[in-house]
């Protein structure tokens, strides 16, 4: 699709007018969350010494969105997905609204909720609704952390699809690339842009091959299948490992508490609640984890999966056999954030690894 | 706009029967068009208490209530017994996949029903009779832990048993169980894997709906006697909520309970993990 590229000013004047009228969500420095349920799993930034948070731009904030890092804590799900939300009597109405920041790990897990909630034959009204109000403002990821592994699986540091308008930041401005219909009538709104040159696009080229290297380069150490094209496969050396010894030990410093869940952007799990006031009864729609012990247990007390490591072993062959078989796409994009956010610093890249080889 | 797939249809609650000390059967009169194919299953909501999932057990062909029978388990089947004449609860549905009767026909079919799980045994039976020139013959296997414990006791003992019903049915058979009998009891004893043998017919289908200890029982007890995995029909439970596939909670590995199930064929769980769990 056609690029363009944008001073920083212009833009800025640009999001500035546009936070006027609607809201934009973008990702700014933070200590503070903005969302309660982030707060379980911040991710430390060791070089920046913060976290990235998802916050509603104002024209006094502008200057600090934050464009040349990484993905936010908290998954891009959250906007379409939310922790809670009211599903009966009445669902809310949903007002058009811009992301600013979202990365590729975040895009390509769209893949895997669009087929739950919106390409199925029942369609989740809610989702629907949020997914077209929505203008997706993605950018190309430049600092990526130790925990990024989305090269490991294939996956690009920079997005490919799913956007509306992609921002490379570059230290002169941005160059923006056109992903949709949205995307065109942003780029018509900005009057100063000029088309890129093969200059500009040869410099984007080098700054996505730089970060591709970090990722790469950080996950040197690990092997596990054949990497590098298995995104619409079950990796095979995965396959039928339910009974492998390996999800034993890996579950020993696992504290059940959920926080891979959550930061997921693929876990798309979810449990229905209801509640009764004296005139009127609603039904909310939460995030449930399937690392504790109440997910799967029925009425009668019985679960299939009594033992941590079952259920351990279970999220991670969902993400990589069941995912597969449902959806055709591993559940995994490589974000690392439930590496990131794990406070028994359990690294899923090593079991995998382990797993994998027996 | 799309319809919210999670508004129930309302319905008026018609009769209640008290089956055993832990299960009734509850009749609604759906007050939106409603139906439903043997084997299908709807999601019942106790309005500010919550959703269950429950296979009809009355038949499909009947156009003017549906009944669901339910055990005293958790927190929904609690309230759903403390539910009156006239009372207005919801059901959401029908999901998943019927009872393939297409498969049956020509067929000796066997039916083999524990405790609840004659319930929807009970639906497929009554859309086997409607239909029953479709097939060869049926034997319906009935079990429970006690004579106490026995559900739809009326209709079995004074209706199906009588002789006229079974002289004007000559496909059909009935073996009954219970686990351990009483002394009214004047049928078998033991679990229901005991009264399979010598079944009056080679192995053909059978369905088989029951506490998950009886399904892996009876399933083993199936193969042996001479029945292949994908002869075998087993209604699986797990929890569950939405029952549209996306909430993910009843997966059987890579199987979802709620839109691939809640019936299949033995060949295709087989090698799921803990599918007796």
């Amino acid at each position: 699709m056609d690029t363009y590229f944008i001073e920083k000013n212009i833009w800025a004047d640009y999001i500035r007018k546009k936070s006027l009228e609607i809201n934009i969500y973008a990702a700014f420095e933070k200590s503070e969350p903005v969302f309660s349920n982030e707060s379980q799993f911040i991710r430390a930034d060791k070089t920046q010494k913060s976290s990235l948070m998802w916050e509603i731009a104002n024209p006094d904030n502008i200057d600090k969105i934050i464009y040349d890092r990484m993905h936010p804590v908290a998954p891009l799900k959250i906007f379409f997905f939310p922790f809670k939300e009211i599903i009966l009597p009445e669902i809310d109405s949903i007002t058009p609204f811009f992301i600013i920041g979202a990365t590729n790990c975040d895009l390509l897990a769209l893949d895997i909720t669009d087929k739950v909630f919106k390409d199925n034959n029942y369609k989740d009204p809610s989702y629907s609704r949020r997914r077209q109000q929505a203008t997706i403002i993605s950018i190309d990821c430049q600092k990526p952390d130790e925990y990024c592994f989305c090269e490991l699986w294939g996956n690009r540091t920079y997005p490919e699809k799913n956007f509306d308008l992609n921002l490379t930041y570059t230290s002169e401005g941005f160059i923006a690339e056109i992903g949709s219909e949205k995307g065109v009538s942003i780029i018509k709104e900005i009057d100063k842009k000029e088309k890129t040159s093969e200059e500009t696009a040869s410099l984007r080229e080098s700054i996505r091959k730089q970060t591709q290297n970090i990722v790469k380069n950080n996950n040197s150490q690990y092997k596990i299948c054949e990497i590098g094209h298995i995104r619409n496969d079950v990796p095979s050396c995965l396959e039928n490992k339910i009974d492998s010894p390996e999800w034993k030990s890996a579950v020993t410093d696992c504290v059940q508490c959920g926080a891979c869940n959550a930061a997921c952007p693929t876990c798309v799990c979810f449990l229905l609640e209801d509640f009764s006031s004296q005139k009127s009864f609603t039904k909310a729609k939460i995030w449930d984890y399937c690392l504790y012990q109440s997910y799967a247990k029925m009425a009668s007390g019985v679960s299939p999966r009594p033992l941590l490591w079952e259920r351990y072993a279970n999220r991670l062959l969902c993400k990589y056999q069941y995912m597969v078989k449902n959806f055709g796409i591993v559940g995994c994009t490589g974000c690392g954030r439930c590496i990131a956010g794990c406070p028994g610093k359990i690294d899923k890249r090593k079991i995998l690894q382990e797993v994998a080889k027996q | 706009m799309e319809q919210n797939i999670y508004k129930p249809i309302q319905c008026e609650v018609i009769d209640v029967f008290e089956e055993s000390p832990t299960i009734k059967t509850i009749r609604l009169k759906p007050l939106e068009p409603f139906s439903f194919l043997a084997g299908q299953f709807i999601s019942f909501t106790v309005p500010g208490i919550g959703e269950a999932p429950f296979t009809p057990s009355s038949s499909p062909f009947e156009k003017n209530y549906m009944e669901v029978t339910v055990m005293k388990t958790g927190k929904v089947t609690a309230a759903i017994h403390q539910i009156k004449k006239a009372d207005i609860v919801g059901i959401r549905g029908p999901y998943g996949k019927p009872y393939p009767m297409e498969k049956f026909a020509d067929k000796n079919i066997l039916l083999v029903g524990g405790g609840v799980g004659l319930a929807p045994l009970r639906a497929l039976f009554y859309a086997l009779i409607e239909t029953l020139d479709n097939y060869k013959s049926i034997v319906f296997c009935l079990g429970a832990r006690s004579p106490v414990d026995f559900i739809f006791k009326k209709e079995v003992f004074e209706t199906w048993l009588s002789e006229s019903w079974l002289s004007s049915y000559k496909k059909i058979s009935f073996r009954i169980t219970a686990d351990k009998k009483d002394e009214t009891w004047k049928y078998n004893e033991g679990v229901v894997t005991k009264i399979l043998d010598n079944l009056p017919f080679v192995p053909e289908n059978a369905v088989v709906c029951g506490p998950p200890v009886m399904m892996k029982f009876t399933t083993l007890k199936l193969l042996d006697v001479g029945y292949k995995p994908e002869e075998i029909y087993l209604s699986m439970e797990r929890k569950m909520y939405c029952a549209i596939g996306q909430c993910r909670h009843c997966l059987l590995g890579d199987k979802f309970v709620c839109k691939d199930g809640p019936v299949f064929t033995y060949e295709e769980i087989k090698n799921q993990p803990k599918i007796w769990a």
